[in-house]
């Protein structure tokens, strides 16, 4: 009798069984549901005061489609770092209690095992930007003006949700090869904050004061390379020509925005960068 | 065909930067027919659970080769594993999920239903504590667990690492009732367990592995059978005795004890080994056979002497 047809390790079934089980272990995992909580709560803080605002004072307004430039603003970096811990917690104690070793007994191969977290990387980045997303667009509807005939949810809005979704990668990847790597939530959060906060913030500095010329290069550093990508206006065009023609109301220059191809681009590149070294360190080293 | 068939299965740790390389599996050939309940036997560090990890995938060989089913590829191992129920060590699952969560997941991964949960729970006892979260289950619960996990698809083989670690006589004799129950319908079972006497019980062959080598596998009646041992007391003083036994070319060895002397010595020569003192003037008057059990077979092999609680 052959076992091959019923066992979903040996077919493509093995993908919608770690997609589930990846979704059902985080959704019941109190970590996971408070962070996400937190990022929620700051969310609704953040956009509901602004809400708030609008119906409040006549000088303050906050309605789509200009309410996208706040939701990808700045503050979009909180994603990234929420949804990267929340990968960090998710992982590492895989192998604090041993879990991951026994999926593997239990007959997930140790390859579709990595995929298995490559899936739920992806899934906690979905999950982070939609809650985002829901939060900003329900408390910009307040304030949104149906019957200007704008477009309200204009393609650039998607562009900057694809560009935050590949930065939050970027971010999440290098969480996602800490954690591989040292297998414990403590020191893989120590290692990720360190290299954000030490590697790309400290470093540059002290080495752009010996050496000037270097300074342009910093900016593709992995995570300075992610704010490279935050702001509404490198999406939509609409949004750069209000901010031109805001500056040269003031008399100022009009800034400069960066090519967000490039920058997706160098996002993606460091995704793809950190989930192959988490590839060949997983594949190397036993369970 | 083989069930389990392994070709000189060698691990090597590096010991990383600083530390010693460790040969942790040396050259281990063993084989498990089907239907075997199989005790893996050896001291802490004897390289039991290295072995099993090799066979379930989660260690890597440094050389070698082993064939489950009679499948070597990585594929058809894959495939092959799909065959095998295992737990090893401790069990190991979700805290913060409850027990029917826990098998929920590995049911997903064999392809199984929710009925099949149930049936695991019912068959391991587990039935109405199903919603306790795992992290509030006793170990005995947490053991039981494991071995619901295990059966899940009906495997043909089932691996089980120390399944009776830490539990009390009673939580030992339920987790030995389960395992006899599954040898007694037919599945092989590879198991490695520190409770010599379980083993000695309940499997029908034995491997002994000792500082990463396999230095014995046969049948349990086999083992305990060749190392029959005779009990022997004469008109002479015992050192005397001990002495002319030791000179007897079919001896192993012989020990003094309080009332007797233990000649190592195989059954069919006992005749010969009789005649043999009786010409060096010494007549006995008592000759007995004493069977050795499988933890003093296991003790002079790996040359242990501390107490058993200390060999795992």
């Amino acid at each position: 009798m052959s076992h091959e047809h019923s066992y979903p390790a040996l077919g493509p079934k093995i993908w919608a069984v770690l997609l589930r089980n990846e979704w059902f272990k985080a959704r019941h995992r109190l970590a996971f549901v408070v962070t996400l909580g937190m990022y929620v709560f700051i969310n609704t803080m953040t956009h509901g005061q602004s809400a708030y605002d609008a119906l409040q004072r006549e000088d303050r307004e906050f309605g789509l489609p200009d309410a996208w430039s706040a939701m990808f603003g700045g503050d979009s970096i909180l994603l990234l770092i929420f949804a990267s811990i929340a990968i960090i917690m998710l992982t590492s104690s895989e192998f604090t209690w041993r879990t991951s070793r026994q999926n593997v007994i239990d007959g997930v191969g140790k390859m579709q095992w990595f995929w298995g977290k490559v899936i739920l990387l992806v899934l906690v980045g979905i999950v982070f930007l939609a809650s985002k997303l829901v939060v900003g667009v329900a408390a910009a509807m307040i304030g949104t003006d149906f019957s200007a005939g704008e477009q309200i949810f204009p393609l650039s809005a998607f562009a900057a949700s694809g560009a935050l979704l590949i930065a939050y990668l970027n971010a999440g990847g290098l969480a996602l090869l800490v954690s591989l790597s040292a297998r414990a939530a403590g020191p893989a959060m120590a290692l990720w904050f360190f290299w954000i906060t030490m590697g790309e913030q400290l470093l540059p500095a002290i080495l752009g004061r010996i050496a000037p010329s270097l300074q342009p290069a910093f900016a593709y550093l992995p995570f300075a390379a992610t704010q490279q990508v935050l702001g509404f206006a490198l999406f939509d065009e609409r949004r750069r020509e209000q901010i031109i023609a805001g500056a040269a109301e003031a008399g100022q220059a009009a800034p400069d925005f960066a090519d967000p191809m490039l920058w997706t681009a160098v996002n993606a590149g460091w995704a793809i960068l950190f989930l192959t070294v988490a590839y060949l360190i997983f594949r190397k080293r036993d369970l | 065909m083989a069930v389990i068939e392994t070709n000189a299965l060698s691990k090597r740790y590096s010991g990383g930067i600083r530390g010693t390389p460790t040969l942790a599996v040396d050259g281990v050939s063993l084989t498990v027919e089907p239907g075997q309940v199989f005790g893996f036997l050896g001291p802490n560090g004897s390289g039991k659970t290295t072995t099993i990890g090799m066979l379930l995938g989660i260690i890597t060989p440094t050389s070698g080769s082993f064939r489950l089913f009679g499948n070597e590829g990585p594929r058809e191992v894959l495939a092959a594993r799909q065959r095998i129920g295992a737990t090893l060590e401790y069990p190991n699952f979700y805290p913060y999920l409850t027990c029917r969560q826990n098998l929920e997941l590995v049911a997903r991964v064999k392809g199984r239903t929710a009925e099949d949960v149930d049936r695991v729970l019912d068959i391991v006892g587990l039935t109405q504590r199903q919603k306790t979260r795992f992290k509030a289950c006793s170990l005995g619960m947490k053991q039981r667990l494991a071995i619901g996990a295990t059966l899940f698809g009906d495997p043909e083989l089932i691996v089980l690492d120390e399944p009776a670690n830490g539990l009390d006589p009673a939580g030992q004799r339920e987790i030995r009732d389960v395992i006899r129950s599954l040898g007694d319908q037919g599945k092989t079972i590879f198991l490695s367990s520190h409770i010599l006497h379980d083993v000695e019980r309940m499997c029908t062959h034995v491997g002994i592995i000792e500082k990463g080598r396999l230095i014995r596998q046969g049948s349990v009646a086999e083992l305990t059978d060749t190392r029959a041992q005779a009990s022997l007391k004469s008109d002479a003083d015992d050192n005397t005795l001990a002495a002319a036994v030791r000179d007897f070319p079919g001896a192993a060895g012989a020990e003094v004890r309080d009332v007797d002397v233990l000649a190592d010595v195989p059954e069919a020569a006992l005749s010969e080994l009789n005649r043999f003192l009786m010409e060096r003037g010494i007549a006995l008057s008592h000759m007995s056979m004493e069977r050795q059990s499988l933890e003093s077979v296991f003790m002079r092999l790996t040359d242990e002497s501390e107490g058993f609680g200390e060999v795992a």
